[in-house]
C-alpha cells in the first residue's frame, strides 16, 4: 500500500493502552462509538473479544492489546497525554481485512494524519518483539512516535485467531 | 468501497448471472414446447433468450457460448418458420444445450482470452446433432409441400458468423418473454445476501435509534417541571411583594420575569407536542422500514421450483413413464432460507414418487387410470405455518406389506403392529436405513433416504407426514415455519450477558428454592412432576465466568424432549422476545452451543443458544461425572460463609454417609467420585478441606494428595485421608504424601470424623 515515492499516505492514528499506533486509512471503514461487546462461549484465547453491534450488524471484535502484548507483561504506563480532546473516548475501529470486516476496540482515536514514505523510521530494537513484528515502522507525529502497523501481518494473525 | 464492490462483479460474473436467468426461460419454454410444439409465444421467448445469451457471450469473448446459442437460435427460427416441428428429440438436444451453456459459463476463466473450451467435442457433437435434426426435418418438409422455402443450406451459414433475423435492439435487455406490467412489479431481483443483511442491519439500527426520541422527550418533561417551579416561585414572590410599596421599575421587572416564564412554558409545551408527533412518525417509519427489509427475505414459492419441471421430464423419460407436473400456490411467499433448505428434501420426494409411486403407463391403463400420471407440488399458508405437499396418483404404499416388513425386521411385534394406526405405521418409513427392499419388490427401496428428509425438516423446525391410499396415490405433507429469520425466544442472563433460548425447545421454566434441591452423586436434581430432573448451570456449560453467589430461588429453564429432560440454571430471566436472527461471522465457524446472534431492542448483542448442542454437552458432562455442584447457600444464615469441604470417595455409600455427617455438622459439602474428579473439583471449587479415600479408579488418593501439595495455589489446603487401610505403613505413606490427617474407616463414626474436621479447620462457619 505505501509507495516508495515522496507521496504522502493517509493513516488513522489511535491509541491502545499507552501506545500510539496507526493503520492505513484505506484499511479502515469507519470509527464507531464503543458499544457493548458480547463474549463468545468456549473461547480460550483472549484475542477474540466477542461480537458488537455496528450499524445493526454483529461484527467480530479483536483485541489489539492482546496481539501487540508486551511479552514481559508490564502494565500500561501512566496515562498518556492526549493531543486534542480532553477526555479520550474509547472507540470501535472498523477495518476491512481480506477475509471480511473486523473491529478493533481502541482506547482513543486521534484521527487521520498524513506521512511521507521517508518519514518512516525503523523500529528500534528496544521495542518488544511482538510489537516489532506487527510494526512497519515509526512515524513521528507531534513529537510522538506512532507505530505504523503492518496490515498484512496483523490481519493474518486476526484470521488465524478467528478460525 | 463502491469501486471494490464493482470490481468484484466482473463481466464474466454478469454473464454467469445472465446464463442463470436465461436458461430458466429456455428450460421453461422448451418444456412448454414439448407439450405444444407450435406455441408461438414460447418459441418467441426461447428465441429471444438464446439471442440475448449469444450477444452476452460475444461481449465476454466466449466463442463456444456464441456457437452453441447460435445453433439453438437456428433451430428456433426453423421452428418459427414451420420448416420443422419440434419433437422430443429436438427438445432433448436443446435441453442439453442449456446444460452446455451452464458448463461453459462455469468453467470460463477471468481475464485471459478464452482460446478453446474445455469440452470442444461435446459442443461440436451438440451443434452437429442439432444441425442434423433441423436440416433433415426441414428437407423432409420441403420435399413435401413448401417448395418456396429457401434451401436448408442457406439457412445455416458457417458457425460463428452473423446470420440473425432482425430484432429490435432493446429486447436483449428484457430478461423474460412475458414481461407484462404486472409481472415487472413482482419481478424477482438478484440481491446478494450480504447487501440484504446490511440493509436489514441498518433498518434495525434505525429502529433502535428511533427509540431514542422517546427518552429524549421524557427528559424534556423534567425541564417542563423545572420551568413550572420557576413560574410558581415568581407567583409567590409577587404575592409576598404585593402588600409592600415597590418602585414601579421593580414591579415592571417582576411582571416581565413572569411573562417570560410563561412564554417559556408555552414554547416548551409546543415543542413537546412536536417532538411527540415526530417520535411517532419516526418510530412508525422505522418499523415499516424494518418490516420491509425483513420481507425481502421472502420469495415466491415458484422460485424454488425452477429445477423440478426439467427433472421430472428427464426422469419420466428415463423410466418410461408419463408424468404431468402440477404446481399450486406458486405465489406463496416463503423465506428464502427455507426455500433453499427444502430443495433437497423436495427433490428426494419427487424422485421417490416418480421412481416408486407412479406406475408405468400400461399398468395405469390396466388399473383404469389415465396413462399420464399427475404429480402435484402444492404450497400454502395455514395457521401461521407453511404447508407444502408432494402428491402423486400412483399405486400408493401397501400397508400390509409394510407391516410385514417392519415385523420381519423385528422392529415391532405383530400384536403391536396390529394396534398401530396407518399414520403410525407409516412413521417406520422414516427410520434411518429402513427399506422395504427385497421384501416388497414392486416398491423396492421406498423409504430409503426418507430419514434424511425428516432430519432436514427437523433442522428447520418442520415436520413431515405421509398419507397413502392403496391404488390411488401417496401424499407427503411438509409443515414448516414461515420464516427462519425471526425466532421467538426467552431472554436470559448468564454471567452478566444476555442469551436467548428458542421458545420451541423450552418445556417450561421454574423457580426452585435452594432448599428443594436434592443432591445425589454430587449432582443436583429437582423433583418435577414426580420425575428427577438433573440440573446444570449455564455458566459451566458455556465456560463463562461464574456469576456472583447463586440467587435463591434459582431460575431454571427445563429443556429437552420426552426422553431427556434437563434443567438449565441461569442467573436471571429477562423476558420473552422476538428476535431477528443474524448469522455470526462465518470465520468463527460453528460455535459450540450457539446457533446465531441477534440484537435486542436497545441494540446490544445477544447470542441464541443451540439447545441440541446444549443437551449433548449436558449428557457428556453427566456421563463423565464432571457435573459441577450447584453452590447451596444457606440463605437464612448470617453473612459469614460456610466452610466448604470436598469429599472424594468412589464408594457411593461411604460418600453419602460422609456427606450427611458433614452437612449435619453444618459444613457445605461437595463430592467427587474419584481422584481425577476430585483434582478437577479442588482446583475450581474454593475449598477449606479435602477428605479423600485412597483406593479409587483413575487417580488414587495418594496421588491426589501429592498433586494438591505440589500445587502452589492449593498446597495450604488441608487434606484428610479416610481409609480402610489401617496398617502403620499405610498411614505413613499418606502422611508422607502430605496429608494432614489420617482417619481409618475402622474407627469411623460420626463424632470422630466431625471432631477431626473441627480440629483441622474449625467449626462450620468462619
Amino acid at each position: 500500500m505505501p509507495s516508495a515515492g515522496g507521496d504522502t499516505q493517509s493513516i488513522m492514528v489511535f491509541r491502545v493502552r499507552a501506545e500510539w499506533y496507526a493503520l492505513h486509512t484505506a484499511a479502515c471503514l469507519e470509527v464507531a462509538d464503543l458499544r457493548p461487546i458480547h463474549s463468545l462461549p468456549h473461547r480460550r484465547d483472549k484475542t477474540v473479544l466477542g461480537v458488537a453491534n455496528v450499524r445493526g450488524e454483529l461484527l467480530v471484535c479483536i483485541s489489539l492489546a492482546t496481539i501487540l502484548a508486551d511479552p514481559s507483561g508490564t502494565a500500561p504506563q501512566a496515562s498518556p497525554r492526549t493531543l486534542r480532546s480532553a477526555a479520550p473516548l474509547p472507540r470501535l475501529l472498523v477495518t476491512r481485512t481480506p477475509g471480511g470486516v473486523v473491529v478493533f476496540p481502541v482506547d482513543e482515536v486521534q484521527g487521520m494524519e498524513r506521512y511521507g514514505a521517508r518519514d518512516l523510521k525503523r523500529v528500534p530494537s528496544t521495542v518488544a518483539l511482538a510489537r516489532a513484528h506487527y510494526t512497519r515502522g515509526l512515524v513521528a507525529l507531534d513529537g510522538r512516535n506512532v507505530g505504523l502497523l503492518d496490515e498484512d501481518r496483523l490481519f493474518e494473525t486476526v484470521e488465524r485467531a478467528l478460525a | 468501497m463502491s469501486a471494490a464492490d464493482l470490481s468484484q462483479s466482473s463481466m464474466l460474473d454478469l454473464f454467469r448471472a445472465e446464463v442463470d436467468s436465461q436458461s430458466k426461460v429456455l428450460t421453461e419454454g422448451l418444456l412448454a414446447l414439448e407439450r405444444d410444439p407450435v406455441a408461438a409465444d414460447q418459441l418467441e421467448g426461447c428465441m429471444r433468450a438464446a439471442h440475448s445469451l449469444k450477444g452476452a457471450a460475444r461481449i465476454v469473448g466466449l466463442d463456444a457460448g456464441v456457437r452453441v446459442t447460435h445453433a439453438m437460435e437456428d433451430c428456433f427460427v426453423a421452428a418459427q418458420q414451420r420448416r420443422i416441428g419440434l419433437r422430443q428429440a429436438h427438445i432433448d438436444v436443446l435441453l442439453r444445450g442449456v446444460d452446455l451453456l451452464h458448463r461453459i459459463a462455469r468453467t470460463a476463466r477471468e481475464g485471459a482470452p478464452h482460446p478453446e473450451p474445455q469440452d470442444p467435442l461435446e459442443q461440436r457433437a451438440f451443434i452437429e446433432q442439432l444441425h442434423q435434426l433441423v436440416t433433415s426435418d426441414a428437407a423432409a418438409t420441403m420435399s413435401g409441400a413448401d417448395k418456396s422455402a429457401p434451401l436448408a443450406t442457406d439457412m445455416f451459414p458457417p458457425l460463428g458468423t452473423e446470420a440473425l433475423p432482425t430484432e429490435p435492439q432493446d429486447e436483449i435487455t428484457r430478461p423474460r418473454e412475458d414481461d407484462t406490467a404486472a409481472r415487472a412489479e413482482d419481478r424477482v431481483l438478484k440481491v446478494t445476501a450480504s447487501n440484504l443483511n446490511r440493509l436489514l442491519g441498518l433498518a434495525g439500527e434505525s429502529l433502535v435509534e428511533s427509540r431514542g426520541f422517546k427518552s429524549f422527550a421524557d427528559s424534556l418533561l423534567r425541564l417542563k417541571r423545572l420551568q413550572h417551579k420557576v413560574h410558581f416561585a415568581l407567583d409567590r414572590l409577587q404575592e409576598q411583594l404585593a402588600p409592600q410599596r415597590l418602585p414601579d421599575s421593580a414591579r415592571a421587572a417582576l411582571a416581565e420575569a413572569q411573562s417570560s416564564a410563561l412564554d417559556c412554558r408555552r414554547y416548551l409545551a409546543q415543542r413537546l407536542v412536536e417532538i411527540d408527533t415526530f417520535d411517532h412518525r419516526a418510530a412508525h417509519l422505522a418499523h415499516r422500514l424494518y418490516d420491509g427489509a425483513l420481507a425481502c427475505h421472502m420469495r415466491p414459492f415458484a422460485d424454488g421450483m425452477q429445477p423440478f419441471p426439467r427433472m421430472v421430464r428427464d426422469l419420466a423419460h428415463a423410466l418410461g413413464k408419463q408424468v404431468r407436473l402440477e404446481f399450486m400456490g406458486q405465489d406463496v411467499q416463503v423465506d428464502r432460507n427455507i426455500l433453499e433448505k427444502i430443495d433437497a428434501p423436495l427433490g428426494h420426494l419427487v424422485r421417490n414418487a416418480l421412481d416408486h409411486g407412479i406406475e408405468p403407463p400400461d399398468e395405469r391403463l390396466a388399473a383404469g387410470k389415465p396413462a399420464e400420471a399427475t404429480l402435484r407440488i402444492e404450497a400454502r399458508h395455514s395457521a401461521g405455518r407453511l404447508q407444502v405437499s408432494v402428491s402423486d396418483d400412483g399405486r400408493g404404499i401397501d400397508l400390509d406389506r409394510l407391516r410385514a416388513c417392519v415385523q420381519e425386521r423385528g422392529l415391532a411385534k405383530a400384536d403391536t403392529l396390529a394396534r398401530l394406526s396407518d399414520a403410525e405405521l407409516l412413521e417406520f418409513l422414516f427410520l434411518p436405513g429402513f427399506s422395504m427392499k427385497g421384501t416388497v419388490t414392486e416398491i423396492s427401496g421406498r423409504g430409503v433416504g426418507l430419514d434424511v428428509v425428516q432430519s432436514v425438516l427437523k433442522q428447520i423446525r418442520g415436520t413431515v407426514r405421509i398419507a397413502t391410499d392403496r391404488g390411488r396415490g401417496t401424499r407427503f405433507h411438509l409443515e414448516l415455519p414461515l420464516t427462519l429469520s425471526v425466532a421467538r425466544t426467552l431472554l436470559v442472563e448468564v454471567s452478566a450477558e444476555a442469551y436467548a433460548i428458542p421458545l420451541a425447545s423450552i418445556a417450561r421454566t421454574v423457580k426452585i428454592a435452594q432448599a428443594d434441591l436434592e443432591v445425589l452423586e454430587g449432582k443436583a436434581h429437582i423433583n418435577l412432576d414426580g420425575r428427577a430432573v438433573g440440573l446444570v448451570t449455564a455458566h459451566q456449560l458455556l465456560g463463562t465466568p461464574p456469576p456472583p453467589p447463586t440467587a435463591d430461588p434459582l431460575s431454571v429453564v427445563i429443556l429437552g424432549d420426552a426422553t431427556h429432560v434437563y434443567g438449565l440454571i441461569i442467573d436471571r430471566f429477562i423476558g420473552e422476545r422476538e428476535l431477528v436472527v443474524q448469522a455470526l461471522d462465518a470465520r468463527l465457524g460453528k460455535i459450540k452451543d450457539i446457533t446465531a446472534g441477534a440484537l435486542m431492542e436497545d441494540g446490544s448483542p445477544v447470542l441464541i443458544l443451540d439447545v441440541e448442542d446444549l443437551i449433548r454437552s449436558i449428557e457428556k458432562l453427566a456421563g463423565t461425572g464432571g457435573m459441577q455442584r450447584i453452590a447451596r447457600d444457606d440463605s437464612h444464615s448470617a453473612s459469614a460463609p460456610l466452610r466448604r469441604i470436598l469429599v472424594v470417595e468412589d464408594s457411593f455409600t461411604v460418600r453419602e454417609l460422609e456427606r450427611k455427617v458433614l452437612m449435619n455438622g453444618g459444613y457445605e459439602v461437595e463430592v467427587a467420585i474419584d481422584g481425577m474428579d476430585g483434582w478437577n473439583a479442588a482446583r475450581t471449587g474454593q475449598f477449606d478441606l479435602v477428605i479423600t479415600d485412597i483406593d479409587m479408579p483413575r487417580m488414587d488418593g495418594i496421588e491426589l494428595v501429592t498433586l494438591i501439595k505440589a500445587d502452589p495455589h492449593l498446597k495450604s489446603l488441608p487434606v484428610m485421608i479416610v481409609s480402610y487401610k489401617d496398617r502403620p505403613e499405610d498411614q505413613r505413606r499418606g502422611l508422607d504424601a502430605g496429608a494432614d490427617y489420617y482417619l481409618t474407616k475402622g474407627g469411623f463414626h460420626d463424632e470422630t470424623l466431625l471432631n477431626a474436621v473441627v480440629d483441622l479447620i474449625g467449626t462450620s462457619r468462619a
